[in-house]
């Protein structure tokens, strides 16, 4: 049987492949290639081009606040999508609603965001008029303060929390009725049905769920360059920004090499998690 | 049999679905760049002459103008095939006949003195007849707008041009606007009314000959016995003869709706000429993407001159075009030094219709300095094309940062531009990974011919070379009372204009600026002090540019509700204006330099306002133009060079308007011209009205040996380099603007700035 559909089977993963592998592989292999090389690639020059980036301040601010960032977001974003999807699954009919709801962000694009929190944020914005009405002088814009990264922050979460609700979503319906119905019988209360079955059972997608989370916070740039450009206030300045920049000054050796680490960084990210969650 | 089917179906898909998603991957033939472009060479070929081997090509020439003619008003040709152009030499106006092809010109009469006559229009019949409408002194003291018909024997009639009255918004008195005859002889003029009259030159009356229900018309042109109106929907024709409306011709429709520019410039200047073709029915005309012709009915123009391959391109004033015969072709229009020219188009079958090798010079923004070297290179090298790639044409909406990412991968592609005008792109980042090419061989060999400023010179000359040089540059200078001439700092000038402000509450002291353009101007005169030998920046000296900015801007409280500049080459217009204290509203001018006729105005300033006008602060300071440097990887290194040594060279750093040549030979050329047209002999004058209702002026005779030296001194002092880095100047403009306009702190403003600019020269 297995024998009879190998070459079928083949024959559909390969356009996806050659795709990555066009797109995706091959380049990487170039940046790889680049990141020994001088900028315009003709002369090899070691492992210099990663010493220059790991010496460089801009690029270590820029990891620092991605870094800050992920650790920030990340857990807050899957505790409170989780936690919504809980209650979601109990909402009864109002959770479809709910759940189309959820996903309205998604579709609202990057350039109305960002127009809104200019509209919201800005010195002659709404944030400020509400402020100056209650007699607090709060005459400032916003982004250009260190309350940029909190803006940041709760842009990600609105944006993604639908995504992940129903992804958890996804992941709590899989679980097998039946098996907290045996449970029930034997007695066990709604905690013990969470922490001995819900969360067992939902374990595999979570790891999923934490790796398209990790990857989607990278899109979080569009937004903070559409509204602050290249050079944003300090705390949002992330590594997309300094790459961004490299690009523009065709700095392609401290990119290539940046973006091996990075891409480095977050493959070790994801096997650890892949090896603690023993996917 | 069923699994074969299946496998073969499997496969079949799979390789469709590989196929459709690399389809993508391949060369489309056309780089990012060459979408910027004037697509005068693809319509060439489209016309069937441009592909493969195709040889054919209408070559240009320019024509020694008839001797002492400085001013062309226009040209026609007769019926025996000579042509005739109208002309002024000095204060005499004159009419000049060539009967080969305007190799030679005999003057076939003189008329009037012009010193104080105003000449609207000329028009060519036929016949050899001359009208023109204006002013003339000899006829009645310039009392009213004449008709002046000057017959083929010389014979001279005048009469009042009498127009119908204007509409209630116009102004009180009609006026004709531009005036063209028909093959039959017929004299048509346009009104203030944007009407379309016909003349009776026995009585100087004119009517209306054309109702027109559509948009109104900005320009009109005769070819032959077919009139164009120029509108903003298209270009409607009409016979002469009877006045009927001539079938839609969508070709030349086309002229205006793909650049509909056209129609604006059409208020100021002439973005078109059209004549008769040598076919019956058919129109020639031409416009800054060069020479078309059109045959009634047919549904496209064919390009006859590609103007990026001529000087067509570097002008956008076109007076008049003539047709001589299928082979030669006169145009007569305004160079890009602003110069009256005719050049003659002439074809000839044996040089390929495009030229084999060609040269590709990228910039930022466009320059009609640049677009003068390209026009007189492509004129000396005509097996030559260069390609001109602008990153921001304006008419995309794309932004210095998207046109820098696209020229960035189109050089990491390996499609290096031969050229690149480094005026906005990040110059130092290209030199440090081997982009540019060391230019010190070209530059030598300048210098022994012509000279180039050793002070500027010795800027941009380093140890291990020269990769960046640039064409010309702009003055910091500041006019006013001497004690404001003489600050050092911008804290000394926003002290003094305080006292000023002071003494004088209800005057205003500064020259009116917006925040922005304040900035721009206040950054070019100060930001060469900003960085310290390690290139870290000062931030005290940012400080106090700022704060000084911000007391310069509060002084007069000039109202501020628009965005952005007014812009010309990548700079804002007449940043160093003087008229404000010509006419008594401003006390103190400052900005950029960018030629003599800034200073003209700027000394009579002084001589008119007792105010002295100096470089500003300790006067080394100066803003490049035009940096230009040679790419590593050009496969026309030859080439490249014989560009960069004409745009350094004489014949093109010394143009009007864009800025001071590098050149010494050039700076030589420019004090002669200088002194001959602006000399203490000038009979030039300019009027204003003053501030309090009178009307004032002055004469453009400024131009004495002493100022000249003066401005010599100044050119010869300058040894820093305004920062010229974009990424640098938006920021501060940008955090600039806000300060200045009350929303942010000046602690907040450096605080951020200094963050911002430091994180960028971390990068």
């Amino acid at each position: 049987m297995k024998k009879k559909f190998w070459f079928t089977g083949w024959c559909f993963v390969l356009p996806g492949f050659a795709g990555v592998l066009v797109f995706y592989l091959i380049p990487f292999l170039d940046v790889v290639r680049r990141s020994f090389y001088n900028a315009v690639g003709k002369q090899f020059c070691g492992i210099s081009n990663y010493r220059t980036v790991f010496s460089n301040e801009a690029f270590w601010l820029a990891a620092g606040n991605t870094a800050k960032f992920l650790a920030v977001c990340l857990p807050l974003l899957l505790a409170l999508s989780f936690a919504a999807a809980l209650l979601l699954q109990r909402a009864g009919r109002l959770a479809s609603l709910l759940k189309s709801a959820c996903l309205v962000p998604l579709a609202v694009p990057a350039a109305s965001v960002v127009l809104i929190w200019k509209l919201v944020f800005d010195y002659h914005g709404m944030l400020n008029g509400v402020l100056n009405g209650i007699g607090l002088n709060a005459g400032r814009d916003w982004m250009n303060t260190e309350a940029a990264f909190g803006v940041l922050v709760f842009s990600y979460i609105w944006k993604n929390l639908g995504y992940d609700v129903v992804l958890w979503l996804a992941g709590l319906t899989s679980v097998p009725e039946t098996i907290y119905e045996a449970a029930r019988m034997d007695g066990a209360g709604a905690m013990a049905c969470f922490f001995s079955i819900t969360l067992p059972c939902i374990r595999p997608i979570s790891f999923t769920i934490i790796v398209i989370s990790l990857l989607n916070s990278f899109k979080v740039f569009r937004e903070a360059w559409m509204v602050a450009g290249n050079y944003p206030q300090e705390s949002i300045y992330l590594l997309q920004h300094l790459f961004n920049n490299w690009f523009r000054d065709l700095a392609v050796d401290k990119m290539s090499a940046g973006a091996v680490v990075l891409s480095a960084v977050i493959l070790l990210l994801i096997g650890t998690l892949q090896k603690s969650w023993k996917v | 049999m069923t699994g074969l089917k299946r496998r073969i179906t499997a496969a079949l898909l799979s390789g469709m679905l590989v196929a459709g998603l690399l389809s993508g991957c391949g060369d489309s033939g056309e780089t990012g760049a060459s979408s910027t472009e004037s697509g005068g060479a693809q319509q060439v070929a489209d016309a069937g002459n441009g592909t493969g081997n195709a040889k054919g090509r209408f070559v240009e020439t320019d024509i020694v103008l008839p001797e002492g003619a400085d001013r062309i008003y226009g040209m026609g040709k007769l019926d025996d095939g000579s042509v005739i152009a109208v002309a002024s030499a000095g204060t005499t106006a004159m009419i000049y006949k060539s009967q080969d092809m305007g190799e030679t010109w005999n003057v076939e009469t003189t008329f009037s003195d012009l010193a104080n006559s105003w000449i609207q229009g000329t028009s060519v019949a036929p016949d050899g007849t001359v009208a023109m409408v204006g002013f003339f002194m000899e006829i009645d003291d310039m009392e009213e707008e004449q008709l002046l018909l000057i017959a083929p024997d010389g014979t001279k009639t005048s009469k009042p041009v009498i127009l119908p009255p204007t509409g209630s918004d116009m102004a009180d008195r009609n006026m004709p606007e531009q005036i063209a005859y028909d093959a039959a002889g017929n004299l048509f003029v346009m009104d203030l009314n944007y009407d379309i009259l016909k003349a009776d030159p026995e009585t100087g009356v004119c009517t209306k000959a054309y109702e027109w229900s559509g948009s109104r018309p900005s320009y009109f042109g005769i070819a032959g016995n077919t009139l164009l109106l120029m509108t903003e929907d298209g270009i409607p024709c009409f016979s002469t003869a009877d006045g009927s409306s001539l079938p839609n011709a969508a070709a030349l429709d086309d002229i205006v709706r793909t650049d509909f520019s056209i129609v604006q410039r059409a208020s100021e200047s002439f973005p078109m000429a059209v004549t008769s073709g040598m076919e019956e029915g058919s129109i020639v005309y031409v416009n800054h993407n060069g020479i078309f012709y059109y045959k009634e009915g047919g549904s496209v123009s064919e390009q006859l001159v590609n103007s990026d391959l001529s000087s067509l391109g570097t002008t956008t004033d076109y007076y008049s075009i003539v047709m001589l015969d299928a082979e030669h072709i006169l145009v007569q229009f305004i160079n890009a030094m602003g110069e009256h020219q005719i050049c003659r188009y002439t074809y000839d079958k044996d040089i390929p219709a495009i030229p084999e090798k060609e040269m590709n010079i990228y910039a930022l923004e466009d320059s009609q300095a640049l677009r003068q070297a390209v026009s007189l290179y492509q004129k000396e090298n005509q097996n030559i094309y260069v390609r001109l790639s602008i990153g921001m044409t304006g008419k995309d909406g794309i932004s210095a940062e998207d046109a820098i990412s696209t020229l960035n991968t189109e050089i990491l592609a390996g499609n290096v531009p031969d050229i690149l005008i480094l005026d906005g792109l990040p110059v130092e980042s290209y030199v440090e990974k081997g982009i540019l090419t060391d230019l010190t061989g070209v530059l030598d060999r300048i210098d022994q011919t012509d000279g180039l400023f050793p002070n500027i010179r010795a800027v941009y000359q380093k140890d291990e070379g020269c990769f960046a040089f640039p064409a010309s540059f702009f003055l910091p200078v500041i006019n006013g009372p001497e004690e404001a001439a003489n600050v050092a700092t911008l804290g000394e000038l926003a002290d003094y204009a305080e006292q000023l402000k002071e003494q004088q509450p209800d005057h205003a002291i500064l020259k009116e600026n917006k925040a922005e353009e304040l900035l721009w101007d206040l950054y070019q005169m100060d930001s060469a002090s900003w960085f310290d030998a390690e290139g870290a920046l000062k931030e005290e000296e940012l400080k106090q540019f700022l704060t000084q900015a911000k007391r310069l801007y509060d002084l007069d409280s000039y109202p501020d509700d628009s965005a952005g500049m007014h812009r010309y080459d990548g700079r804002p217009v007449g940043s160093a204006r003087n008229d404000g204290i010509l006419t008594g509203k401003e006390i103190i001018t400052y900005g950029t330099a960018v030629d003599m006729i800034d200073f003209v105005g700027q000394f009579a300033a002084c001589e008119t306002s007792g105010t002295t006008c100096r470089a500003y602060g300790d006067g080394s300071g100066f803003v490049p133009y035009l940096m230009t440097g040679i790419s590593s990887g050009t496969k026309a290194k030859e080439e490249a060079e014989a560009f960069v040594t004409t745009l350094f060279g004489a014949a093109c750093s010394g143009m009007e308007g864009h800025g001071f040549p590098v050149n010494e030979a050039a700076w030589e050329a420019m004090k002669t011209n200088a002194a001959e047209k602006y000399g203490p002999d000038s009979m030039i004058s300019i009027g204003f009205s003053m501030e309090d209702g009178t009307s004032g002026g002055y004469m453009m005779n400024t131009m004495t040996e002493e100022n000249i030296a003066v401005i010599e001194a100044m050119l010869q002092q300058v040894k820093i380099p305004a920062d010229t880095d974009a990424v640098i100047r938006d920021l501060v403009i940008d955090q600039g603007v806000r300060y200045l306009k009350g929303e942010s702190s000046l602690d907040g403003a450096v605080t951020d700035l200094c963050q911002k600019i430091n994180l960028y020269l971390a990068e």
